[in-house]
């Protein structure tokens, strides 16, 4: 897959700005169209096209909208757009909106300034921290040739495993999104030759074309689990504990359920689905290990991944992790993502991720056991400097999930769970809703959002002088905290 | 096993169009087309919603989702949507539009508030938000409790206990039996510091009181003006200000199970005097000691249950901060105090570590209350050392206030709280507290704990915002700017 334009879906979509053409002052000149970089004025000497606002970027470089100032006629009016103030939360600003949809349309960087498509307004996290770039990099690197991919099995047994880029797709399962939401997510993933997670749902034969990309995961309810789905993949899942709600379990909300998604989990269509927290048959580090050995007893050349939350507790379980013979340890951070949980969970309950990444790094080197555990961060990874970020804290890589959502026209109403489903046809199993988009266009968008996130990964790492993701491991030299003395030193600098 | 202790929720409807948070705009302009949007709404917002020209507001703005189908779609752009300044400017910087909005849905229909997505709010906040609560990866199956195998119990009791049980030659206790009251959550209803509370409002607090099995703390003098109903003076909990004379209250504190009077200096004959003209068939009441939450408390904190004070009740203002001084002996504070005051949970860990180095803590109830909003909010008071958690203003935004404060300058209430109907205020309150009843359990279950009163002080339960940084970020980046500091940085 190459990236190429993926148009938005939707009829209007939402700019920045609200550009009018006054029908009855414009003569169709022409003088806007030739006049705009950014391709919004279409018109003939027979027609003018509604302006498509929502390509501006902003006034020109002139600092003024050139449009504006060029049309003959007055004819053109541009004024900020009001529904931007509606747009977006404190971990999703509306820029960052923007960008990223920007993103998954064209597939390249956006021309703005880096922070707006990579920072948050949340005020703590990541969202305060910068990347320090030295003036000139010790090493002269071309970004073409950075090396983004990482390997996922550091131990004696199983398969290598690497994938090409440092993140993979965080578990959704079908029930909570359309299968189009699944096929779009695991072309693009297979496209970039990492991985997607079926989340805890059973695994459609949808995703069959896409075996050597999927991971399957096992969850408390081990909805669809059977033998034959542990051995089609490469990587297996074991999910203790979710970010967004930690210590509570799965829950998929009887609406929900319809008649395939019932005969994918072996349940009944309308009747709510509990995915009850914890695992009752795991009270202990052995307990854990004779969960990973089933597996591999099922699997031998299997990866396994245990993904669980950010109790006070992390360090431990992490380790326990690795005693018990997992591959992969997983955190999901308290800020993550979810189709539905307790608005109560998603604020409160468990530690961000930012806390937990340096937390457990620094315990997994003191144990000794850090070059043999891959470490994967999530809860919360929105851009590539939050990926940058989370490695240089101690991380080897990250798994999305919202971001993918965004790729696919998600505006985070937060309403995924109610009645129907996401009225955007993402996050639903609705017959009519999930038919708004098909798989191919979907794969496209997410594509190219994670090939725009690709080349910034490269050209940062080529900046600090890095030539792998890899040698940025724990690289917290390289990170500022705007709130921390060394911000001051960072600007004496 | 007790039977389970259950609340009953149902919806009950707005009496009043709440303030959405964004108002929908529809430009002139419209076709006629085949294919309206406004036929298209999954939520059937432009069918179920109206504009109601009494109220001036239109209920499609609070059932709008904001999926922005209209928006997008509509083939001649006339939707957008905006801000609503209204929605907006509710409330104070503390109690805070999305905190109104969220207490009343909850009042409204009873449920957890449940939704998609990751959590939209700022990374941490003041006060309350500076604290995450804990989890358990691997312990106890009490995720079950939530949907009925086991059970997570929320009740709490008030009163003293005897530090150690002592017997006499004969073998039987010699220890003093002292009162306890037990509540099914760890709630108390508050003093409402404003509104314009009517007879029905009174009313329904006691009868929510007694069908939730909690108590409600009432000015004694309105309890003898007005009455209670039938049956509830069980749960109240008259408030009798210091001067007061007991003597008029003989016959309600013979009902009661609790009272609630001001520290004072003849404190120790009024506690006496209490228990003497209490004569109660089933016991005399728990005696609460109300003090303000000021600097210095903890010292008069660890004096008052040196001299077997049964329970107190910290306040704070009704935001949450720290009061200046007890001056005045404002028991209802209706005024903030300064910014800069400490926040209820630091004021409150105090007293309870205070306690904990008398050797005393457990020998006596702590309620507090001022700034209780949410419910996570009585899970971490509880978790810095409550053991009852007070609430006040959630009662009245259960019933649709908007802290407006109108009530305060003598003007009229927006939503008429003065006319409440009993039987739809009762089932707000009851709603607000099922729901509430149903988070707190979420997060003991999370926790790995079944019974809310193992919670009382376990700060290792919860991660607070400053230990966190210091661990985890001070290692990498060094210290931490104070606030003035930051105020430069970029």
């Amino acid at each position: 897959m190459k990236a190429k334009e993926a148009p938005e879906r939707f009829r209007n979509p939402i700019g920045r700005y609200i550009i009018l053409r006054d029908p009855d002052l414009c003569t169709r000149c022409g003088t806007c169209m030739r006049t705009c970089p950014a391709g919004v004025f279409s018109v003939t000497d027979k027609l003018a096209l509604r302006p498509r606002d929502w390509l501006c970027p902003g006034p020109c470089e002139s600092g003024q909208f050139a449009c504006v100032q060029a049309c003959p006629a007055g004819a053109i009016t541009v004024r900020a757009n009001p529904l931007l103030n509606t747009l977006g939360d404190f971990r999703w600003p509306a820029e960052l909106i923007l960008d990223t949809w920007e993103m998954a349309r064209s597939g390249r960087t956006p021309a703005a300034d880096e922070l707006r498509y990579n920072l948050g307004n949340s005020g703590g996290g990541f969202d305060r921290m910068r990347l320090r770039f030295p003036d000139k990099p010790a090493k002269k690197v071309d970004p073409a040739k950075v090396d983004l991919s990482i390997a996922l099995n550091r131990r004696q047994h199983g398969q290598p495993l690497t994938i090409g880029v440092p993140y993979y797709g965080g578990g959704m399962s079908f029930g909570s999104v359309s299968s189009s939401t699944m096929i779009s997510r695991a072309r693009a993933f297979a496209s970039l030759n990492s991985l997607v997670c079926t989340g805890e749902g059973g695994y459609p034969t949808v995703l069959y074309p896409y075996d050597h990309h999927v991971i399957t995961q096992v969850a408390t309810g081990l909805f669809g689990v059977s033998e034959e789905t542990i051995q089609r993949v490469r990587m297996v899942e074991f999910k203790y504990a979710q970010g967004a709600k930690p210590g509570l379990g799965g829950h998929l909300l009887g609406d929900k359920v319809t008649a395939s998604v019932a005969r994918m989990r072996e349940a009944v269509q309308g009747s709510a689905l509990f995915s009850p927290f914890p695992f009752h048959s795991v009270y202990s580090v052995e307990d854990h290990k004779k969960h990973v050995d089933w597996i591999l007893a099922i699997n031998p050349d299997a990866v396994v991944s245990v993904k669980v939350s950010t109790p006070t507790d992390v360090d431990m379980v992490a380790v326990g992790s690795y005693y018990a013979g997992a591959h992969v340890i997983h955190l999901d951070g308290s800020y993550g993502g979810t189709g539905a949980a307790p608005d109560i969970a998603k604020k409160n309950i468990a530690m961000p991720i930012e806390y937990a990444i340096p937390k457990v790094h620094g315990f997994l080197r003191d144990e000794g056991v850090r070059e043999k555990m891959t470490f994967i961060a999530s809860g919360g990874i929105r851009s590539a400097h939050d990926i940058i970020k989370a490695i240089a804290l101690g991380a080897d890589g990250v798994v999305t999930g919202t971001a993918d959502m965004m790729a696919l026209g998600c505006i985070r109403c937060g309403a995924c769970e109610s009645g129907r489903g996401c009225a955007r046809g993402i996050a639903t199993t609705d017959d009519e809703l999930a038919q708004q988009f098909d798989p191919e266009w979907g794969a496209q968008r997410i594509f190219n959002l994670f090939n725009a996130w690709n080349s910034q990964l490269r050209q940062i790492l080529a900046r600090f002088g890095l030539t792998s993701i890899t040698e940025l491991v724990g690289r917290t030299d390289l990170l500022t905290h705007l709130d921390y003395e060394s911000s001051e030193l960072a600007h004496d600098d | 096993m007790p039977a389970r202790y259950h609340i009953i929720v149902e919806p009950v409807a707005d009496r009043f169009i709440s303030p959405g948070p964004r108002i929908a705009i529809e430009r002139d302009g419209c076709l006629g087309c085949l294919d309206c949007v406004k036929r298209q709404c999954i939520y059937d917002v432009f069918k179920l919603g109206g504009y109601s020209p009494e109220q001036l507001r239109d209920s499609a703005d609070s059932l709008c989702r904001n999926c922005l189908w209209c928006v997008q779609q509509c083939k001649r752009v006339l939707f957008s949507r905006q801000t609503n300044p209204e929605f907006e400017t509710m409330g104070d910087a503390y109690w805070r539009p999305r905190i109104i909005d969220a207490i009343w849905s909850q009042a409204k229909d009873g449920r957890v508030p449940v939704s998609g997505s990751g959590y939209t709010g700022p990374f941490t906040g003041p006060g309350f938000d500076q604290i995450w609560t804990d989890m358990s990866e691997i312990v106890r199956p009490t995720r079950d409790g939530i949907h009925g195998r086991e059970y997570i119990n929320a009740s709490v009791d008030i009163g003293r206990r005897p530090s150690r049980l002592t017997f006499d030659r004969t073998g039987n206790l010699s220890c003093p039996d002292y009162p306890l009251v037990n509540m099914s959550l760890p709630i108390v209803i508050n003093l409402l510091p404003f509104g314009a509370v009517g007879e029905s409002l009174s009313e329904a607090i006691a009868l929510a009181a007694k069908q939730l099995d909690i108590l409600a703390v009432r000015l004694a003098c309105e309890l003898t003006e007005h009455g209670w109903p039938s049956d509830t003076a069980a749960h109240m909990v008259p408030y009798i200000r210091a001067g007061e004379s007991l003597e008029p209250y003989a016959e309600l504190l013979s009902q009661v199970r609790a009272v609630e009077i001001d520290d004072a200096v003849d404190l120790c004959e009024r506690i006496t005097r209490i228990k003497k003209i209490s004569a109660r068939s089933n016991g005399e009441p728990v005696v609460i000691v109300r003090l303000p939450l000021t600097p210095g408390i903890a010292e008069r904190a660890v004096e008052l249950t040196r001299a077997d004070v049964e329970a107190l009740h910290l306040y704070a203002d009704y935001q949450g901060r720290e009061l200046q001084s007890s001056a005045g002996g404002d028991s209802c504070p209706e005024v903030a105090s300064p910014g800069d005051s400490r926040f209820v949970t630091d004021a409150v860990a105090e007293v309870h570590e205070a306690l904990i180095r008398a050797g005393l803590r457990d020998t006596l109830s702590l309620i507090v209350s001022g700034g209780i909003a949410l419910a996570e909010h009585v899970a971490k008071i509880i978790i810095c050392g409550a053991d009852v958690a007070g609430v006040d203003i959630p009662i009245l935004l259960a019933n649709q206030c908007r802290v407006c404060l109108n009530c305060r300058r003598g003007q009229p209430c927006p939503v008429r709280i003065d006319t409440v109907e009993l039987d739809w205020s009762r089932q707000r309150i009851i709603n607000l507290f099922g729901s509430w009843h149903a988070q707190i359990i979420e997060v003991l279950g999370a926790m790995g704990l079944r019974e809310a009163r193992r919670l009382r002080g376990e700060s290792g339960r919860a991660m607070f915002f400053r230990d966190l940084e210091r661990e985890s970020f001070a290692p990498i980046f060094g210290r931490r700017l104070d606030e003035k500091e930051k105020a430069k940085s970029p």
